[in-house]
């Protein structure tokens, strides 16, 4: 049984700090393929924020954000409307990424985390791997229901499947995210070597603020200027 | 009254000392404490509302154990952090300030208007329903302290308050502290604002190194940090 | 998408909106035909329309799903099964008129509330304030994220950069995790975590 956090305010804030990433990761594009195709990180924040929060508040995370997204914040795929999202063809989806947070966010705690190097990231990316049979097992089924489609193989070649649709465009793009979360995990749980232990993450936070502070000091005289007019 | 009986802090994965054991008694009206980054002043400062637990010893505020009564501890004690944004919860700033107020005060119409009261009082009254995100840094830390002054606390701890903050912020800020009627314990890096007490600490590794008269306190701290640069050049 | 007005729907309780949605998209698939299909969906239509919505944010809110509804039932024309196609993407687009119809007339308190009486039986180990605490705090996140994310990529450029993923992304993450702990010590600091004792004073 993955261990379940005290509701401390460090662990309320990172499961909502977290939250609000996957829905900033839904803004638009900030990263397209070389061929100019926009990918959607929401995967990638989904992946990433069960690596780091664990079972238990990756779930809460995910479904926060999903909660927040009912309550109106604009914050599905394409400023899209949540409640459609939610209930529409593409909702197997969004029912999956608790479940995948929770499942990766379980394997990672199992995982040393605070062994460098590639040891740690490897597993890591073992472990959001995982997420992407999950979300296609409920996603391409639920699509395939909404929209009538056969699941594997059409009738005749070349007919449209719900694998073709909901599953092959996207496989190459969401291997890569899953990397990426992996690495930015991996960087993580170094600099913060607490996170998925019991104890709490007491003394890294006030090193991040000296970092903060020393970034923030740089450009503080035009931020300050620009701040207080 | 704040109590330290030995009260050491260790890292929780290595056991290294962040604080070796230290026993004081704070009285004073204002107490600066100096030291350099990572010296552990600011841990020192954490012992006192319970925001971190000593692993040896004890810290009682107004007789409290902060182990054993962090929540009542918390009542009395309020805290204002370095970096102003992640102090603020709420989207605009009354309902931030009434989010302090929530233990206190019981009904919300009187929320408001206390909420309205304390934010008059620090001189933000025409920024009450303004988004948090469109408030300067300044502004923003003079609105975190509005919260913590409307939950009436007896001892306020401040973590370098004004070390973000621009020269405008920092004056305006740092007096609104100095004139504080309540005991204040700040941790700063502003040696000019550090003398403005009755008594200052200097930590150093993990240890109170210089307790006493503010001015000597930061003409030894002065010589301490000349005396480890060269000793790093050397 | 939500707009502060009058209409029936909007005063309809928030619950009952939501139960309306579930049924109905479970009640819509057990239409068949596109007749039947076309009643449902202009049904659907209807009630988005009663709620007054602003055509920006609703055709901005449907406009995706809707291809993939013409998508879908595209699949069935192509086929040559005319019917079926277009009962297919009339379904679809009757759920997301619904769906949007929802999102129009319940504010986003009127939706909170429902997730906090939904969140009642486990009060004891999650109590009401802090769901509502974590709540405002998403909100609060989001700007800040972006913040941090433009810093992080200012930073990149400078230091030559900015082509690569890593030396964004990796930054933006940690700064991120301090900015939560340190939101998570204000609030411990606030006595904004302290939920199971006593009011003794």
């Amino acid at each position: 049984m993955p261990f379940v956090p005290r509701l401390t305010g460090q662990n309320m804030a990172l499961v909502a700090v977290f939250a609000g990433l996957i829905a900033l990761s839904t803004t638009p594009p900030e990263f397209s393929l070389a061929s100019g195709v926009p990918i959607s990180l929401q995967t990638l924040a989904v992946v990433l924020t069960g690596l780091v929060l664990g079972a238990w508040r990756g779930f809460a995370a995910v479904l926060l954000y999903v909660a927040v997204g009912l309550a109106g914040a604009p914050v599905y795929s394409d400023g899209a409307s949540s409640w459609g999202a939610f209930v529409g063809p593409t909702g197997g989806y969004l029912w999956s990424f608790p479940i995948a947070a929770f499942v990766v966010g379980w394997i990672a705690e199992r995982i040393r985390t605070s062994a460098n190097g590639i040891v740690g990231f490897s597993a890591l990316m073992g472990a959001g791997l995982i997420s992407l049979p999950i979300v296609y097992a409920v996603g391409v089924p639920w699509l395939a229901f909404s929209l009538d489609l056969p699941v594997f193989t059409a009738g005749s070649p070349g007919e449209p499947t719900a694998i073709a649709w909901g599953l092959i465009p996207f496989v190459v793009g969401d291997f890569l995210k899953v990397v990426a979360a992996a690495a930015v995990a991996s960087a993580i749980h170094r600099s913060f070597p607490h996170l998925l232990s019991a104890t709490s993450v007491h003394f890294a936070a006030s090193a991040l603020a000296d970092e903060a502070r020393d970034v923030a000091s740089a450009p503080s005289e035009e931020a300050a200027a620009a701040a207080n007019s | 009254m704040i109590e330290f009986r030995g009260a050491s802090v260790v890292a929780p994965d290595s056991g290294a000392p962040i604080l070796l054991p230290t026993t004081l008694t704070l009285t004073e009206q204002r107490v600066t404490i100096i030291g350099a980054n990572g010296s552990g002043k600011s841990t020192l400062a954490r012992l006192i509302n319970g925001l971190a637990v000593p692993v040896e010893g004890q810290v009682l505020v107004d007789g409290l154990d902060t182990r054993k009564h962090g929540s009542r501890v918390r009542r009395r004690v309020g805290f204002l952090f370095t970096d102003p944004s992640s102090q603020l919860i709420m989207p605009t700033a009354i309902e931030d300030v009434m989010l302090s107020l929530r233990r206190t005060v019981r009904s919300k119409d009187e929320r408001i208007k206390a909420a309205f009261q304390a934010l008059d009082d620090i001189g933000l009254g025409d920024k009450a329903n303004v988004s948090v995100n469109s408030l300067s840094g300044g502004q923003r830390q003079l609105l975190a302290l509005a919260g913590v002054l409307s939950a009436t606390p007896s001892i306020v701890v401040a973590d370098e308050p004004t070390t973000l903050l621009d020269l405008r912020w920092k004056a305006h800020v740092g007096a609104l502290l100095y004139a504080l009627p309540i005991q204040l314990i700040e941790v700063t890096h502003d040696l000019e604002a550090a003398i403005k007490a009755q008594r200052t600490l200097v930590v150093d590794e993990g240890a109170v190194v210089f307790d006493g008269n503010p001015v000597d306190a930061v003409a030894h701290y002065r010589d301490l940090m000349y005396r480890k640069s060269v000793g790093e050049r050397a | 998408m939500y707009r502060d007005r009058r209409t029936p729907l909007h005063r309809a309780p928030a619950w009952s909106k939501m139960l309306g949605l579930a049924v109905g998209a479970v009640v819509v698939f057990q239409l068949n035909g596109p007749v039947p299909m076309a009643i449902a969906a202009t049904t659907a239509l209807a009630l988005l329309v009663s709620t007054l919505p602003t055509p920006r944010a609703t055709l901005r809110g449907g406009t995706t799903l809707a291809v993939f509804a013409a998508f879908g039932g595209a699949y069935h024309w192509i086929l040559g099964d005319a019917s079926r196609g277009t009962e297919i993407a009339l379904r679809a687009v009757t759920i997301v008129l619904a769906a949007l119809a929802v999102n129009t007339s319940t504010s986003a308190d009127d939706t909170l509330n429902v997730f906090l009486r939904l969140a009642r039986p486990f009060r004891r180990w999650l109590p009401t304030a802090a769901i509502g605490l974590m709540f405002s705090l998403v909100v609060r996140s989001i700007p800040e994220g972006a913040r941090i994310l433009s810093q992080s990529r200012s930073a990149a450029r400078a230091r030559g950069f900015s082509r690569s993923p890593r030396a964004i992304l990796v930054p933006t993450a940690l700064r991120t995790v301090g900015f939560a702990l340190s939101v998570g010590d204000a609030i411990t600091a606030r006595g904004l975590a302290d939920f199971n004792v006593e009011d003794r004073r």
